[in-house]
């Protein structure tokens, strides 16, 4: 017996040192390439690095180097690995599973995801109902970038610089290591630097396929022709702006990390003092070596300085010689031009919110600047309800030309917004598109940290024949359009951030709510509190929506006497975003309070409090009232 | 997948229905003869409580709720009958606030429930005093209103339970009964308070029997 248990206990103890052996050292690249998904229907296969095809134009390819120390694996890291897949996009799946610690989405795109995965989670992918795509085994020590790559020729060409796979149509994730992928790609190439942290959580996981080239515009409920932002947009000067370009065009090259750009960032600082708006210097490092600065200026508001409307744009620029010419009229003197000018305008006028006026750097390294920038803010908790990014907005390939306004589906709102505006201020033509794998410039860095951003570009498909080239200069421009829409995103900035008005923008606006239930359903009821006017005012109206900052209704018949509002009945399931307004005698309406989601203060407000019970109280006596007409 | 349980839940139900009837009409139980009743059918009346045994339940409506109980009993041989009937429970409860409450906030409830068993009952007799053990399934059609507002669920659900209990003969056609039962109604539905309802419980009932 005793012979017969020690055999056993051998036997066992060879299997166990197998099991590690095995798992210990990486499968071979022909293992590799035998590894398919059941569930996954994509056509993007998974290649060895060595079995790069032949190319035709040998001069294009960079010297291949002998493999770093970085490159030689550890065994043991393999014990512990993250994987990077494609997850696609599908309206029957369990979607809960996309908010699991071991799953971190990096990227939105039209018709997927990009995540991290723990090595070996993934199957559970297709356990909740997901289609997915293995697209490197091991993230360890490697820079991915998302590429646009317009042709079938063009991602081609991309293979000779590194690993790549597709992605989507026109769209690929490229990697070469540790290289950044600036300092080996041609100028042409536009490049976004994969993010390494998780989509913020606000960000809505949207199982529906996302691309509509003519969506639905919805216009405000409530919009009239405000005076103060007219004023606003008639002082735009198409003067002013050709001076911005040609000075901007004038530093040869604003390459980030050549010396003349950190010039060209001096003179924005400096324009923006003069303009008599405060600015800073926002410094942060990229490509592991190089620092440069993001420009912003601040107009602090005068009733929620904590609600921010970020007007922006790049003003750094490449081309084919980025050391010592890189002219970048178009891209982007333009947008840079048109946020000078807003700053310039906005500086003399007092607003309800807080207004930025931001110019990014290293934009065109993979959007470094903005991804740092938003990423700090969603650390400060800053509470930035919009994003007007403006990127080559000064070309025409055909006349009249339209500006394209393009948006992922949280910001819908915006690109409506813009729409009205336009409308109401300017004659320029908008195309709204909704294309969440437009992630080519720095309004994208504030999509994946959850805010709601918009891009104005003259063309979404690149019409200008000179980007990225050292002919990108202001002779190629047309400045009548440009004057047109920087007058479009001023009027839309001005329009958000809500020039000072009478009655004043009530204050103090806050939302509680509570969930009561029974066995089988459940409502939710909202508290609203505001404080009373300072200004005289017969009362208050309150409007409500269930899509952030669009369709609001007005719930009220007649203006409210009271500081206080009780919204009923509602959906458990549902988020409801409440603005309130003032009235006074006259019938005029002051301008919208900030947006108050229901339970916004439902974590700073944790027992019954004083005046709950008051209000209470009121909520008694009418009711007795109700039943007794005589108390 | 629910539409294949749904199908096997209606041909279990009709084949048990099918077979009370065959049961019913064309049985010839030995018992018959040799039981001085001359039909082996009996039917009951029983008044009493209802313990439930989700938490979201007794938090609503309270621990104990009153119930009333109507069986019909068919004797098929000498210990095993089958029976069926009907069982009605309703009570009042008041809402309760699922997570922060920030203002207090009740609503009437209104709860009522319909219950049809169908179950298997093993008795034995000792001279007056009968005590039996079955088990069986129930079909149960559930409402819960609220007063204030327009807001009211449905639902039909199958359950089943384990019954318990005696019968003492005070005459030849009638008998005090006494019964206890233990019944388990998984709804897999529910609110923001409990996910997942469970309509069981413990159930406690005093009676009169008579045998034709």
């Amino acid at each position: 017996m005793r012979h017969k248990s020690s055999k056993i206990f051998k036997l066992l103890s060879i299997f166990v040192f197998l099991f590690f052996i095995h798992n210990l050292f990486p499968q071979s690249d022909k293992i590799k390439l035998t590894k398919t998904y059941k569930k996954s229907d994509s056509k993007t296969e998974i290649r060895s690095p060595k079995k790069k095809s032949m190319v035709s134009v040998e001069t294009l390819r960079p010297k291949r180097e002998l493999p770093s120390k970085s490159k030689i694996k550890n065994p043991f890291s393999r014990l512990a690995r993250t994987e990077l897949i494609k997850i696609y996009k599908q309206e029957d799946a369990d979607f809960e599973i996309l908010y699991s610690p071991q799953i971190k989405i990096v990227q939105e795109l039209k018709t997927c995801f990009i995540a991290q995965v723990k090595s070996g989670y993934s199957s559970n992918l297709s356990q909740a109902g997901f289609k997915f795509e293995h697209l490197d085994d091991d993230i360890q020590d490697k820079k991915y970038y998302l590429v646009y790559c317009p042709s079938a020729l063009e991602a081609e060409r991309l293979k000779y610089y590194g690993d790549v796979k597709l992605i989507e149509e026109n769209l690929a994730l490229f990697w070469s290591d540790n290289k950044e992928a600036r300092e080996i790609l041609p100028a042409h190439f536009q490049i976004k630097r994969l993010p390494g942290e998780a989509l913020h959580s606000s960000n809505k996981r949207s199982l529906v396929l996302s691309e509509s080239l003519h969506p639905t515009i919805k216009l405000p409920s409530r919009f009239a022709v405000d005076p103060d932002v007219l004023d606003i947009v008639n002082q735009v000067s198409k003067q002013n702006l050709t001076d911005y370009i040609q000075t901007l065009q004038d530093f040869q090259t604003r390459f980030a990390s050549t010396f003349s750009c950190e010039l060209a960032g001096d003179y924005i600082y400096d324009f923006f003092i003069q303009s008599g708006v405060e600015a800073e210097y926002d410094s942060f490092s990229f490509a592991s070596g190089y620092s440069s600065n993001n420009i912003v200026g601040t107009l602090e508001g005068q009733i929620y300085p904590s609600q921010i409307v970020v007007i922006c744009a790049h003003y750094d620029s490449i081309s084919d010689q980025p050391q010592t010419l890189a002219p970048g009229a178009d891209d982007n003197a333009s947008g840079t031009a048109a946020v000078m000018e807003a700053a310039r305008i906005f500086a003399d006028q007092p607003f309800d919110f807080t207004v930025k006026f931001i110019c990014f750097s290293a934009e065109e390294w993979g959007l470094y600047g903005s991804k740092d920038y938003a990423q700090e803010a969603r650390q400060r908790g800053e509470d930035i309800i919009a994003v007007i990014n403006l990127d080559m907005i000064a070309y025409t390939d055909s006349i009249p030309e339209d500006l394209d306004i393009i948006s992922n589906q949280a910001s819908e709102w915006l690109a409506d917004r813009f729409f009205s505006s336009s409308i109401a201020y300017t004659t320029l033509d908008i195309s709204k598109i909704v294309n969440p794998t437009f992630v080519w410039s720095d309004h994208s860095s504030f999509w994946d940290r959850g805010y709601s951003a918009i891009l104005g570009i003259e063309d979404i498909y690149i019409s200008n024949p000179y980007y990225h080239t050292t002919n990108d200069t202001i002779d190629t421009l047309n400045l009548d359009f440009i004057t047109e829409a920087a007058k479009a995103s001023l009027a839309t900035a001005a329009d958000l951030a809500q020039p000072v008005s009478t009655p004043q923008t009530p204050t103090g606006f806050t939302s509680r709510s509570q969930i009561i239930s029974s066995l089988f359903s459940s409502i939710k009821t909202a508290f609203l509190d505001w404080d009373s006017n300072q200004d005289p005012v017969v009362g208050y109206n309150i409007y409500r929506t269930t899509s952030s900052h669009s369709d609001y209704q007005k719930l009220n018949s007649s203006p409210l006497v009271q500081t206080y509002y009780t919204d009923e009945n509602l959906d458990p399931d549902t988020s409801y975003y409440y603005v309130l307004t003032a009235v006074d005698s006259l019938g005029d309406e002051s301008n919208y309070s900030k947006e108050v989601v229901d339970d916004e203060e439902n974590e700073n407000t944790n027992s019954i409090d004083v005046r709950a019970l008051s209000r209470n109280l009121v909520r008694t006596i009418l009711a007795v009232r109700k039943i007794n007409p005589w108390i | 997948m629910n539409k294949m349980k749904i199908l096997m839940r209606n041909i279990a139900l009709r084949i048990s229905v099918g077979l009370f009837l065959v049961l019913l009409f064309f049985g010839r139980p030995s018992y018959l003869f040799s039981n001085p009743f001359k039909l082996p059918i009996s039917i009951s009346f029983s008044l009493g409580y209802f313990q439930p045994k989700e938490k979201a339940f007794k938090d609503l409506y309270g621990n104990s709720n009153s119930q009333l109980v109507f069986n019909i009993r068919y004797v098929l041989m000498e210990n095993l009958s089958i029976y069926s009937g009907l069982r009605y429970l309703s009570c009042n409860g008041e809402t309760k606030i699922a997570g922060p409450e920030f203002q207090e906030e009740k609503y009437n409830l209104k709860f009522t429930m319909y219950s049809i068993p169908f179950a298997f009952i093993y008795s034995h007799s000792f001279k007056n005093i009968h005590p039996f053990l079955g088990g069986g399934i129930s079909y149960n059609i559930y409402r819960e209103k609220w007063d204030q507002f327009d807001i009211s669920f449905e639902d039909k659900n199958l359950g089943f339970f384990l019954v318990a209990g005696v019968e003492y003969f005070i005459s030849k056609r009638f008998s005090l009964l006494g019964r206890t039962q233990f019944s388990s109604i998984p709804t897999k539905k529910g609110s923001k308070l409990d996910e997942n309802v469970n309509l069981g419980g413990t159930e406690f009932s005093l009676g009169l029997s008579f045998y034709f």
